[in-house]
């Protein structure tokens, strides 16, 4: 009979903490998550290059030829790659109905929807809407972009968070008392579902500020731009903690308690 | 066609990590509350009140020998009168004795033990848990897994592994070389093992500090003989010389140092470690986040009255402390 | 024209700033809690000379749970001589004075004040209590409350302490499975109080005292001018007053209590915004207060400033999203599309509480839960709904500011149709 087999305290989760030392997460962090954002660093013009070629060949059955275009130019320490294209500019009609329908969201979805946060969420997207067609009812000619800078300003944006959400991820994750090989995983799994998603939504959305509307640009700027990559950064963060809490579960050697 | 296929993934990468989240919504896996016991109050010898429910439920009037009973499991128990396990042997069941136990050397018992009488336990046993309902004296180089605890004195020898808790309603009197996490008695003596523990004495009246009592801050040192008459809060650590007196509380964001005979009516608290000197006495409850040592001859509480030792890294009691109430930590507990 | 650009790019870096800030400090506390040493509250303390208390619970029509926490209360493991239970009927329209009248009947140590006059809401309600109280201590907790038998000797022996003003427990939702509500909100409380609280307990800055599953000392605080009854969020209120003062506010996360979360999104808004314009009001009130003070470190100030500013910072992002919108069509959002990004960082924090994913991930996983973390995505709906309600209560709390009006107190409605399931 050991001594130490059942002595242990079942630690109560008011002290209780990991058995470990911070250290590591520190040295897991140089290396894993950095790594990850420098790849950004170093090959966003291939990547950029890439995505653009990628979205080029999704949209080209509705442009004609020669109006999609692949455009570098020195951005941050390199070339950077967009995307240029026909904007749809919106007719006055067009944006005196959407205006309309902004208001009409605006005003009927609190008595429709009993869900109070997709109430306001969705009072949010329908009041950017609003304001967009609204200026282009009142100020078409002043309003400042082109479908290909909605493309620019895309890519300048998709870059960063190509970059932090290896960063983010690796805060989140890191920390975690899991082993080295399940965090790699979840990191590169973010960093590539970053990239796939940034992809894929590029070549939507240009489609639908080049055949639908420039109307809509605002609205997939904010409200389903940068708002939209938590989502998936925290699901995979989720689903991996969940996971290791699991099966983690009645392993007490793995609590320390107060110090 | 590719764009159709963009927009699918799009769509389907955007929805796909709300999806764990409404399966769990819909499954409720973990939507219980929390779970707090309602019934939970601190008591030191929580361990060994709620074993002995448990025992007398399930023995109820069962004759000696082994019967199959279930405590918070299904066991194996062994009823007896008066009960001897000689030197060098084992008992391998829950152990129920109506009278009174002895153990030779290097006994072991190796689940727990329930005694109505008194117990005496031979040099190296090795036990689960004992609770008994009258004295214990305990042989050299025992170890305890779990607990110990009695409702009369209990006498533990030198060099005893006291596993999470030691604690009685009488005496606890706990001799060098021994280690421990929990100790509760009225009060806990470090003393020989061959040495009578001192007698109780009559409870000393004292003012008690009034709520709203004058403060001083900023106090780093008190010299030898000084006396005050507040509580006293230093931002860094405290050093009290020898036969300082302070009538009131204590409260140290560094460390505590009191000198040999210095006395405290009233409570010591530090976030760093706390030393007492030898014969000092302190009338109410130490508290470290750090580490405490109890130098010899120190009294911490007095009679008829529960205080508290808490170290939360380590407590060393050295030979001659009495502790009138209670003792606790996470980290080492030595007598020395 | 320059200028008003000019201005609204400097707002945008400010905005993204203090997002980065507050995800910096949080992202600090989540290590902390994790790896870092735990300052343990005093609950192991067993004192026989512990100090009288009286337990006040303001009551405004609460005949619904009125019984079920006085119930638990005289089960309560305190010296029943220390002790006196005095439930506050605060202009009840209900049953509830009929209930606290039968408990006192049977019980001498629960004496019921029965309001009809004076100022209504809780602080006012407290005030009185305390006027009437004979106990060294006052523990508060609202009505739906139910406290275990341990709970207020783990309260009252932390004033063993001298320098100890206050004491805030750990709040834990009951009602956790009702509905969607109640399970985001059971995570912001455990992102709020396993991590956030007892990190800045651990850190030694400034554990916010609650106003409930709590404890102060009477004399003291009656001295400081007892409660301020223009001020809705009396407990942010008596922390900020009693730290300033020299007094050590404790967070004691062994000290756990159910409560009932709200079930229904009007009522969380309702409570929110409440909470908002409360907060909001002792940051106009205590925020030079706070850096002139003389008893509290650089660090207590430092984060001191920042846990009055987390009412204001939904109404920062609020405004930094409609500075970016300004920008974006004025054609200047260029610059600023490489950083946009880390504006959304506040996206999965729960404004108020203010605990980011991360954070409330980290409490689940030391609570010891599984299946609830798969939750987290569903804090972006708070997003724009704390946000909104959080941004309105600010611009209350503006208004009493400007125009001195009195903020009328506004009570949680109470959802509990029967005894309530324990964990016993």
């Amino acid at each position: 009979m050991s001594v130490d087999a059942k002595s242990i305290i079942l630690y109560h989760r008011s002290y209780r903490k990991i058995a470990a030392s911070p250290r590591p997460f520190v040295l897991q962090f140089f290396f894993i998550a950095l790594p990850l954002s420098l790849i950004v660093v170093f090959f966003y013009p291939d990547i950029t290059r890439t995505v653009c070629l990628i979205a080029k060949e999704v949209l080209s059955p509705f442009f004609s030829e020669g109006s999609l275009r692949i455009v570098s130019y020195p951005y941050l320490t390199g070339n950077a790659h967009y995307l240029t294209l026909p904007g749809k500019f919106p007719s006055v009609v067009f944006s005196l109905l959407n205006a309309i329908a902004g208001l009409l969201i605006l005003l009927l979805l609190p008595k429709i929807v009993r869900f109070k946060p997709l109430v306001i969420l969705g009072s949010v997207v329908s009041f950017i809407m609003f304001l967009s067609a609204v200026f282009f009812l009142f100020l078409p000619d002043q309003f400042p972009y082109q479908a290909s800078d909605y493309s620019d300003l895309y890519i300048k944006q998709q870059i960063s968070i190509w970059f932090f959400v290896p960063v983010i991820m690796g805060l989140a994750v890191l920390p975690l008392p899991a082993s080295l090989p399940s965090k790699v995983v979840a990191m590169l799994t973010s960093f590539i579902y970053s990239l796939i998603f940034g992809t894929v939504r590029y070549a939507v959305f240009l489609f639908i500020i080049g055949k639908i509307s420039l109307l809509y640009m605002a609205v997939l700027f904010f409200a389903l731009g940068p708002l939209v990559d938590f989502v998936y950064i925290v699901g995979i963060y989720c689903v991996y903690a969940a996971r290791l809490a699991k099966n983690i579960k009645g392993n007490y050697t793995l609590w320390k308690w107060s110090y | 066609m590719l764009l159709f296929l963009c927009t699918i993934i799009f769509v389907g990468m955007f929805l796909l990590p709300f999806t764990p989240a409404v399966r769990e919504v819909i499954k409720k896996e973990d939507a219980a509350p929390l779970f707090i016991n309602m019934g939970y109050s601190k008591d030191p010898r929580y361990f060994a009140v709620s074993f002995r429910k448990l025992m007398l439920k399930a023995v109820g009037d069962a004759p000696e020998g082994v019967h199959e009973i279930t405590l918070s499991k299904p066991e194996r128990i062994r009823i007896a009168g008066q009960a001897e396990v000689s030197a060098d042997s084992a008992i391998d069941t829950v152990f129920y004795v109506k009278k009174s136990l002895k153990s030779g050397n290097n006994a072991t018992l190796r689940k727990e033990v329930y005694s109505r009488g008194d117990v005496h336990l031979g040099e190296e046993n090795m036990i689960k848990a004992l609770a008994c309902d009258g004295k214990v004296t305990i042989g050299k180089g025992a170890s305890f897994m779990r607990w110990l605890d009695a409702e009369g004195d209990v006498t533990i020898s030198e060099d005893c592994h006291l596993g999470i808790s030691a604690t009685c309603d009488g005496v606890l009197s706990v001799a060098p070389g021994c280690r421990f996490m929990r100790l509760y008695g009225a009060p806990v003596i470090i003393a020989q093992s061959k040495i009578t523990p001192a007698a109780g004495g009559k409870p000393v009246e004292f003012e008690p500090i009034a709520n709203g009592a004058p403060t001083e801050r900023g106090i780093s040192s008190l010299p030898a003989h000084n006396v005050k008459n507040c509580n006293l809060i230093a931002e860094g650590s405290l050093s009290v010389g020898e036969h300082a007196v302070i009538h009131g509380h204590v409260k140290s964001h560094g460390k505590i140092v009191l000198g040999a005979s210095a006395v405290v009516i009233g409570n010591l608290f530090a976030e760093k470690d706390i030393e007492i000197g030898p014969g000092s006495r302190v009338y109410g409850s130490v508290f470290s986040q750090g580490s405490i040592k109890l130098q010899r001859g120190v009294t911490v509480g007095s009679v008829g009255r529960i205080k508290s030792v808490i170290g939360k890294k380590g407590v060393t009691l050295e030979h001659g402390v009495t502790v009138y109430g209670y003792v606790a930590t996470e980290g080492k507990g030595l007598v020395v | 024209m320059e200028v008003v650009i000019l201005i609204l790019k400097g707002y945008l870096l400010f905005t993204i700033g203090m997002m980065v800030i507050y995800s910096i400090r949080h992202f600090i506390f989540t290590l902390n809690r994790l790896f870092y040493e735990q300052r343990i509250y005093y609950q192991d303390i067993i004192d026989s000379d512990l100090k009288s208390v009286t337990v006040l619970i303001p009551m405004h029509n609460e005949e619904k749970v009125a019984a079920h926490i006085l119930d638990l209360l005289v089960e309560a493991d305190y010296d029943r001589d220390k002790l006196e239970i005095i439930p506050i009927n605060d202009f009840s329209e209900d049953g509830t004075k009929a209930v606290l009248d039968g408990y006192a009947a049977r019980y001498p140590f629960i004496k019921p004040m029965h309001r009809n006059d004076g100022d209504r809401g809780k602080p006012a309600a407290l005030n009185a209590g305390m006027e009437k109280a004979s106990g060294e201590i006052i523990i508060v907790f609202d009505a739906d409350y139910l406290p275990p038998k341990g709970l207020l000797r783990s309260i009252a022996v932390c004033f063993t302490d001298p320098e100890v003003g206050a004491v805030m427990g750990r709040v834990v939702p009951i009602n956790t499975g009702k509905n969607i509500l109640t399970r985001l909100l059971d995570l912001e409380r455990t992102g709020g109080y396993q991590v956030d609280q007892q990190a800045r307990y651990n850190l030694k800055l400034m554990p916010q005292y609650g106003g409930t599953v709590g404890g102060f000392r009477r004399k003291e605080v009656m001295e400081l001018g007892s409660f301020n009854t223009r001020i809705l969020a009396e407990d942010t209120e008596l922390t900020y007053r009693l730290s300033i003062n020299g007094w050590k506010v404790l967070y004691a996360n062994r000290a756990e209590c159910y409560e009932e979360a709200p079930e229904e999104w009007n009522v969380r808004a309702r409570q929110i915004r409440r909470w908002s314009r409360g907060h909001n009001d002792v940051m106009f009130r205590y925020f030079f207060r706070l850096l002139k003070a003389r008893h509290l470190s650089f660090r207590e100030k430092f984060d001191g400033t920042l846990l009055l500013l987390v009412y204001v910072v939904p109404v920062i992002l609020l405004l930094g999203l409609i500075d970016s919108l300004a920008l974006f069509f004025l054609g200047e959002m260029e610059i600023f599309a490489g950083f946009f990004f880390l504006i959304f960082i506040g996206a999965y924090n729960t404004f108020g509480n203010f605990a980011p994913f991360y954070q409330v991930g980290t409490g689940c996983f030391l609570d010891g839960a599984v299946h609830r973390i798969l939750l987290l995505p569903l804090l972006l709906f708070n997003f724009f709904f704390n946000m909104w309600h959080i941004a309105a209560g600010f611009f209350d709390a503006l208004l009493d500011v400007v125009t001195q009006r009195k903020a009328l107190w506004q009570k949680t409605e109470r959802f509990r149709k029967s005894e309530p399931r324990t964990g016993t």
